[in-house]
């Protein structure tokens, strides 16, 4: 009887173990939904939160300085050009490069870098790579818009031009557009893209 | 006109993590005959180039037109026609999808609008401008001009070294839906705890390069099949996460996908398909898993019988071989599992049965106790 009872106890384990298990196996923040929080230190080891700055927009942008695609839009100003056209909006790098990878840069370099290419918002270390894996973070660069309620109101690329082959003036930079309508209280459109770039080297 | 072997290519642009080149089927070309190209990839060991859908990051290759400009239209692109792709897993369980090695894309046939001065050169110089990227966990962009020369003859003439190269590239692109008799496709949404795409195909064999792959689309976050073996083919079910929930699914929507490495008739062969699906219009549910349900208490029940088997003392030897048949079937019921639980559901499936051995074991233990107990 006993014996019994232990066998029918794990069956029902068991078949409770698949039942929860049937989650998604992809993971990635929707448009809509609040934007997973963190708290995350910066190349100067000033730690920034998202909660800190909660009723602003925030752009992230998932950044790895040797990434070739990265390295284009720092080298063309396209993101420092939007946070010079944006001065209300706070814009973040987030580098979740697995220290282990050869891609890993110390923050003296990465400042260097950054300092080189007139990059003066903050970039935060994503070490662990668990803040890229809440939001789905696949390439570099990868772009969000969290808006002033916390939610997410954009997830894609930076642009329509993945290789640079277009003018810079003739590029459709969805961030730009983003932001735009955001601060004219219009919804964001398009709000998903494909991103492009390097992979995140988590 | 003599067949020149290697006329009817571009020289190869080198870089050090591959080589690319533009190739033309025709040797010769007859004035308004359509022209065959393709663009020919050769990437370093670990390298790849893309599909039309990268998976989770890069972008497949572009090539636009430059010469002759009369035949370059508004839209410089040339459409490119993707052979059948493989995935490539990369840290942090991203994954991309494309072509290690060896590779042609098949470009849209050119040429049907005449030149101004067809025969003023003795011939026609084709040049492209191919832009493309190629990663191995490192990604690194390159754009190249690659050009050959055609001359014109009365008819037209194959080259006898890129025409099969680009005849096997179009044998090898996945074969469209209903072209192949014997095949039927079946594409539906399965409501589980979250959004599914189940494809059945019959008519086919699986094997183990076996994969779905999606078109490039932007409503849904897509993971990776789960492939189980059907009594006369093969269905995939795919995790689909909405990338927004802002706004509802529309009520239909329509995906493209191929499935590749299968086996139709003996020879392995890539499908592709499209579908309208939509919440509204599907009443399809997906099967309840019954059968994961059963397998799991199967193992759960062999292990305990297994344990039963091999304590019992004194010990013999067909008790044993019984004790270790019942612990390869449970091996056996959970690599039947693997293809229709997540990972996660797996490892809980193995906790619970570590959990009843432990069990057992505890009870054995103290049950000895009480009568080792004067």
């Amino acid at each position: 009887m006993n014996k019994l009872r232990i066998v029918l106890a794990t069956a029902a384990l068991a078949t409770l173990a698949f039942v929860v298990a049937r989650e998604p196996a992809v993971a990635s923040v929707a448009v809509g939904e609040v934007a997973p929080a963190f708290k995350l230190n910066d190349l100067t080891a000033k730690a920034h939160s998202l909660d800190q700055y909660k009723g602003k927009l925030v752009v992230l942008e998932w950044i790895n300085p040797e990434c070739p695609f990265s390295d284009r839009q720092a080298r063309e100003k396209t993101m420092t050009d939007l946070t010079r056209k944006f001065g209300q909006v706070v814009w973040l790098g987030i580098n979740s490069t697995n220290p282990k990878h050869q891609d890993y840069l110390q923050p003296a370099e990465h400042l260097s870098w950054a300092k080189k290419n007139g990059i003066d918002y903050s970039i935060l270390y994503d070490p662990t790579g668990g803040v890229g894996h809440a939001y789905g973070a696949k390439t570099t660069p990868h772009m969000f818009i969290v808006d002033a309620s916390g939610k997410l109101a954009y997830n894609g690329a930076i642009d329509d031009d993945p290789s640079g082959r277009k003018a810079k003036p003739a590029r459709l930079n969805y961030v730009d557009g983003g932001l735009t309508a955001e601060l004219a209280g219009k919804a964001v459109a398009p709000a998903v893209t494909q991103p492009y770039g390097c992979s995140v080297k988590y | 006109m003599p067949e020149a072997s290697g006329a009817a290519a571009s020289p190869w642009q080198a870089n050090e993590h591959g080589t690319v080149r533009l190739i033309a089927a025709e040797a010769a070309l007859a004035p308004g005959a359509p022209i065959h190209l393709g663009v020919e990839f050769r990437t370093a060991p670990g390298w790849h180039v893309y599909w039309k859908n990268p998976g989770d990051a890069g972008f497949p290759p572009r090539v636009d037109l430059i010469a002759p400009v009369e035949w370059v239209g508004n839209d410089p692109a040339i459409e490119i026609e993707f052979p059948a792709p493989r995935r490539f897993s990369l840290p942090g369980g991203l994954f991309a999808i494309g072509y290690e090695g060896e590779v042609v894309y098949p470009l849209a046939p050119l040429g049907t609008r005449p030149l101004s001065n067809p025969a003023g050169a003795g011939g026609v110089r084709i040049e492209v401008e191919v832009d493309y990227l190629t990663c191995e966990i490192d990604c690194v962009p390159y754009r190249y001009r690659l050009a050959l020369d055609l001359p014109i003859a009365q008819n037209s003439t194959l080259d006898s070294d890129s025409a099969p190269r680009l005849d096997r590239a179009v044998l090898s692109l996945p074969r469209r839906d209903g072209t192949l008799p014997g095949v039927a496709i079946r594409a539906e949404l399965a409501h589980r705890s979250a959004e599914a795409l189940v494809v059945e195909i019959e008519g086919v064999a699986a094997s183990p390069a076996s994969d779905l792959f999606v078109e490039p689309q932007e409503l849904f976050e897509i993971g990776r099949p789960a492939l189980s073996p059907l009594p006369s083919g093969v269905r995939f079910a795919l995790p689909l996460v909405p990338r927004r929930t802002d706004v509802p699914l529309p009520e239909t929507f329509s995906l493209a996908f191929t499935a590749v490495g299968l086996v139709h008739a003996g020879a392995p062969i890539a499908l592709e398909a499209r579908r309208e699906l939509g919440p509204g219009s599907s009443e399809a549910v997906a099967p309840t898993p019954w059968l994961a349900i059963l397998l799991a208490t199967f193992a759960a029940v062999l292990t305990a019988v297994a344990m039963a088997l091999l304590a019992k003392e004194p010990g013999s030897l067909v008790r044993g071989l019984l004790g270790f048949a019942a612990l390869g079937l449970v091996v056996a019921c959970l690599r039947l599992l693997v293809d229709r639980v997540t990972p996660l559901g797996l490892a809980g499936i193995e906790l619970a049965l570590l959990g009843l051995g432990f069990g057992l074991w505890l009870r054995r233990r103290m049950a000895g106790r009480e009568a080792a107990r004067p």
